[in-house]
């Protein structure tokens, strides 16, 4: 049973890097499950990422060998989802027509086949049982790996691993960032007003005593802007959502790589209506009409802040619940507190695209 | 030359040749083989692969050394009873033994001295030695029996061996007594236990042919107890006859904080897990154990009723070491649950008689299980957060400088040369009780004027925890970047209010880098001493509850800082009430070695039992110096006095000195 694992370390500002915690419980996956040794596949110069492989005690291979070398079970870690995006782990599957599975938390598996556990969400699990080539992308809640200490680490630097990067080494998607304006001293910061009006500044509406700032002002291309204006009145209920999801997503580039010149507000241009939460847009129900909270909201509207962030705020305690280990933990099919109409649950198998998947699904509650 | 040649005694008198030669074949052979152990175990300990740390002492230094310890005994007087009676059988002992070479030499050798007045007093010394053998061999004895202490080891083996001791000590004189009955001459009254015994044989009806016959019996008799004793003394306890001296003096005179240097090489991995992969030291001191068990009362987690018993490691070490057994060496019998018990607090180091340091060795335990990945999660976790974070608790680095808002502190530019350095630390920087230190602190800088610098976000942490943890090669990582990091800054002094900072500092990044210590390290207690001895602080009177001062292990018992605090509070008027265990004999908070994440349960907890001592003085203030104490007696606190009226206050000297000078 060949394995393959693909590993890359995220790159963190002042430091070497830093391999999640996933790749390095892909690595110690990898060599638990092979019986003929586990080949780990690391980006070119990601030195990290191969010392930590090799310090693990798998072989280093070529990137390039991804793609040529015949495997069983390829095992991605998050930091090389990352890196590479999910394309990675979809055109491995596709290659060699493997399975794919993503937010693996655990695999333990026979000769023939696997026995995955994947993250469902909320704290459900999937167990599914697949044979074959498979592709797995290990979660980022994935368990601990155990431990490889720093001298193991240096070894296995110092003993002369370096990264095999070739002609296929796939590069990140290519992502052009815009200039970042670095944030101001808060003294010089305007004092913090209400969601609505910071909403109307942006977009330049209403009537402000004082000269709207350009930073304020967003400056984009003419459809860029034109979906956010809609989508912010759609925010608002002024417009409909399907008039706001009509606009196209896929923003095209601009013809010039000049940037644009920057429009003069259209300061009370539009006469907006006050926004209550009784009459809202008409569009929806009143209990799921959205709109940001006021002053003039009721206290109960107004409490459901999030709470501050000041600087104590690792030193207060989180407030400590009892049955918070039933409440998060996966439900159990014999727990006697499930509440009536959700459960008892059961351990259903059915048949789909992936043979032999069982899942978790709700009983019918007997009445 | 020593006066009339008629005063003497026949030596072997009535004793049969075939015994006589017995007696000498038997004591060659036990001679031999007690030789041949001793050099086997010698032997054994230079197959040992790490190399043993250099002794801080030179070789004179520690001979002056060994020898007061012989000849005083301060480290086994520590506890009184048990240290008297050890010095009532350690010389008579030696006087016994000095005595029987004064019999060689005279009956076996061409030299003749041993008459007249020389004889007579000799007698009297030897005598009297005897007597002080054999009380301090009862008093041993007699504890043994009545005290119910856990920590004196009970078994047939050790019972046996005092057994003999005293079969040894009582045949002598019986013998002495029959010899001197045969004839009862008046110049044998100097020896005055032997003639006393005399007497009463005489008044029980033996003497003369009967006295020989006992004479011949009791010889016989004796000469088999010794030559039992001379074959035994590599194995259990008479052990440390031979290697306690040795182990003593071998590497004495280093802090007893400071971890011994881990050399780290392609072909040394840190970490020992079987008995080779230990010093020739640890082996040496592992021989020398004499089982007497102070480190296991001495232990706080023991105390606490966690699973370790430092002896057992050190027993473990030594008996996993067959002396035969060419067998390759298993790993040492040592649960994780015991070795992550250690608090590293050294009380066991400075408990024992014969120097021992026992916790080094855990660490070292720590290290291998470290590197064969067996580290249980909340280790890992700290070497994680140490290796990506820069600081142990896991918090971002950018709340580095949390504790500074709203405060004026200065914080060095980079390349800045930096004249005093106050040195916040992980704790802090990260947890309450830290930076409510770290805001005292600067408040007194501030209010001195004196030109310091903090680091900043440049400061990482010392590796400390990583360490004890057993991460060596982390710690080195740490320590390379902050030596890297003060040499740019030009640092002359630093300050700190970390005792593990302070330690780190101060005894072990010299062992990274020999060159790397060209400024002065002081604790912010000893600094806080010499601003208010110099009259710079006021330090004005603080009418309130008395105070009783906890000392962190690693100022305290590590690096011998007891007088600083304890000044700076009598300074302030405050009514100082010592715990039952203070200075040296402190007992730890329960945070050091890890404990701080790493949580072994136990039927108490290390903490609690603190504040329970401190709760007991009547004091209504726990000073500390460490912020790690600081929590952990501050949780104690809350566990403790949740329904209190009063509850003690938990506040380091920093802070105290502050409010005393109203900044």
């Amino acid at each position: 049973m060949r394995i393959a694992v693909v590993i890359a370390s995220e790159a963190d500002a002042g430091t070497a890097g830093r391999l999640p915690a996933g790749d390095r419980a892909a690595v110690h996956w990898g060599i638990g499950l092979s019986r003929d040794g586990c080949c780990a596949h690391c980006p070119a110069a990601d030195e990290m990422a191969a010392a930590y492989a090799r310090a693990a005690g798998a072989r280093i291979a070529a990137w390039d060998e991804l793609r040529t070398l015949s495997w069983d079970l390829a095992v991605i870690g998050p930091g090389a989802i990352d890196r590479y995006g999910d394309r990675l782990a979809g055109e491995l599957a596709e290659s060699k027509e493997a399975e794919l599975l993503f937010d693996v938390l655990h695999v333990e598996g026979g000769p023939r086949s696997w026995r995955v556990t994947c993250n469902a969400g909320c704290e459900a699990r999937d167990l599914v049982t697949v044979s074959g080539p498979a592709v797995l992308v290990v979660s980022h809640r994935a368990p601990r790996a155990p431990y490889i200490s720093r001298y193991r680490l240096t070894m296995a630097s110092v003993e002369g691993v370096t990264c095999v990067g070739g002609e296929g080494d796939p590069s990140p998607p290519h992502i052009i960032w815009g200039p970042v304006t670095p944030r101001g001293p808060r003294a010089q910061q305007p004092a913090p007003v209400d969601a609505q009006t910071r909403g109307a500044r942006v977009f330049g509406i209403g009537g402000s005593p004082e000269p709207v700032r350009e930073r304020a002002v967003i400056v984009e291309e003419p459809q860029t802007a034109a979906r956010l204006l809609l989508r912010y009145l759609a925010h608002r209920g002024f417009v409909s959502r399907t008039v706001a999801d009509a606009a196209p997503l896929d923003v095209p580039q601009p013809l010039s790589a000049a940037r644009p010149e920057v429009l003069p507000p259209v300061a009370a241009a539009i006469e907006l209506l006050p926004v209550t939460t009784a009459s809202g847009s008409g569009l929806w129900p009143a209990g799921l009409e959205r709109s940001p909270r006021t002053a003039a909201d009721s206290p109960a509207r107004r409490g459901r802040r999030p709470r501050p962030v000041g600087d104590a705020v690792g030193a207060r305690p989180r407030p400590r619940c009892e049955n918070s280990a039933l409440r998060r933990a996966p439900r159990r099919l014999d727990s006697p507190g499930a509440p009536a109409g959700r459960g008892p649950y059961r351990i259903a198998e059915h048949s789909s695209r992936d043979a032999g998947r069982v899942e978790t699904l709700p009983a019918t509650s007997p009445r | 030359m020593f006066g009339d040649e008629a005063i003497t005694r026949e030596i072997m008198g009535h004793v049969p040749r075939w015994l006589a030669v017995a007696f000498y074949v038997g004591a060659v052979v036990a001679c031999g083989a007690t030789a041949v152990v001793v050099g086997r175990r010698v032997w054994q300990c230079r197959l040992a692969r790490r190399p043993s740390e250099v002794a801080t002492a030179g070789t004179w230094h520690r001979i002056v050394r060994g020898l007061r310890y012989l000849a005083f005994h301060e480290q086994l007087r520590r506890d009184r009873f048990a240290g008297w009676a050890h010095l009532l059988m350690f010389y008579g002992f030696v006087i016994l033994f000095a005595g029987t070479c004064l019999v060689f030499l005279e009956h076996d050798t061409p030299l003749h001295f041993y008459y007249g007045w020389f004889y007579q007093w000799a007698s009297l010394v030897i005598d009297l030695g005897g007597v002080a053998f054999l009380i301090g061999l009862l008093m041993f004895l007699g504890r043994r029996a009545s005290s119910g202490s856990q920590r004196i080891l009970r078994g047939w083996r050790v019972t046996s061996l005092s057994a003999l001791l005293l079969a040894i000590g009582v045949s002598g004189f019986l013998l002495e007594g029959a010899r001197i009955a045969v004839d009862l001459p008046p110049h044998e009254t100097y020896s005055v236990a032997g003639y006393g015994i005399a007497l009463l044989l005489r008044a029980a009806g033996i003497g003369g042919e009967t006295a020989v016959r006992w004479q011949q019996w009791l010889w016989g008799g004796h000469a088999a107890a010794c030559v039992a004793f001379f074959g035994l003394v590599p194995w259990g306890v008479f052990r440390h006859m031979v290697f306690g001296l040795a182990s003593a003096t071998a590497t004495g005179g280093k802090p007893l904080s400071r971890l011994p240097v881990a050399p780290l090489g392609p072909e040394l991995a840190p970490g020992a897990t079987t008995w080779r992969q230990f010093s020739r030291n640890d082996l040496l001191e592992a021989d020398a154990c004499t089982t007497c068990g102070r480190c296991n009362e001495a232990c706080p987690a023991a105390a606490a009723g966690k699973p370790l018993q430092p002896r057992d490691v050190v027993l473990e070490l030594r008996d996993s070491r067959g002396t035969w057994s060419a067998a390759d060496p298993q790993p040492l019998a040592v649960s994780d649950e015991v070795l992550w018990s250690c608090t590293t607090c050294a009380a066991c180091n400075q408990a024992c008689p014969v120097g021992i340091d026992v916790y080094g060795k855990i660490v070292e335990l720590r290290r291998g299980r470290v590197e064969r990945g067996g580290v249980p999660e909340a280790a890992a976790a700290v070497f994680e957060h140490v290796a990506d974070r820069w600081n142990p608790f896991g918090r971002p680095d950018i709340e580095r400088m949390a504790w500074a808002q709203g405060i004026n502190v200065r914080v060095a530019d980079p390349d800045e040369p930096i004249e005093l350095l106050y040195w916040v630390g992980c704790a802090g920087s990260f947890t309450p009780e830290g930076r409510a230190v770290a805001q005292a602190m600067v408040r007194i800088l501030n209010r001195l004027g004196i030109n310091y610098r903090v680091l900043g976000r440049s400061e990482r942490c010392t590796g400390d925890p990583a360490r004890r943890m057993g991460e060596e090669g982390l710690f080195r990582e740490c320590a390379t970047h902050n030596l890297r990091t003060l040499r740019a800054h030009h640092v002359q002094r630093l300050i700190t209010h970390c005792p593990h900072c302070f330690n780190t500092f101060r005894n072990e990044y010299p062992d990274v880098d020999d060159s790397a210590a060209p400024w002065s390290v002081q604790h912010h207690s000893e600094f806080l001493a010499e601003q208010i001895a110099e009259g710079r602080l006021c330090a004005a009177s603080m009418p309130g509850d008395a105070v009783t001062f906890h000392d962190p292990c690693y100022l305290g018992r590590g690096n011998s800082v007891f007088a600083e605090p304890r000044s700076i509070l009598k300074r302030m008027d405050l009514p100082l009430v010592e715990m039952p265990r203070y200075g040296e004999h402190s007992f730890c908070c329960g945070a050091g070695g890890g404990s701080m994440w790493l949580d072994v349960r136990g039927a108490e907890r290390i903490e609690t039992k603190r504040y329970d001592e401190a709760a007991g003085t009547g004091a209504g203030i726990i000073a500390t110096a460490c912020p790690f104490c600081k929590t952990m007696l501050d949780a104690a606190r809350q566990a403790r006095d949740a329904s209190s009226t009063q509850p003690l206050r938990v506040l380091d000297v920093a802070e105290l000195v502050a409010a005393a000078e109203g900044c």
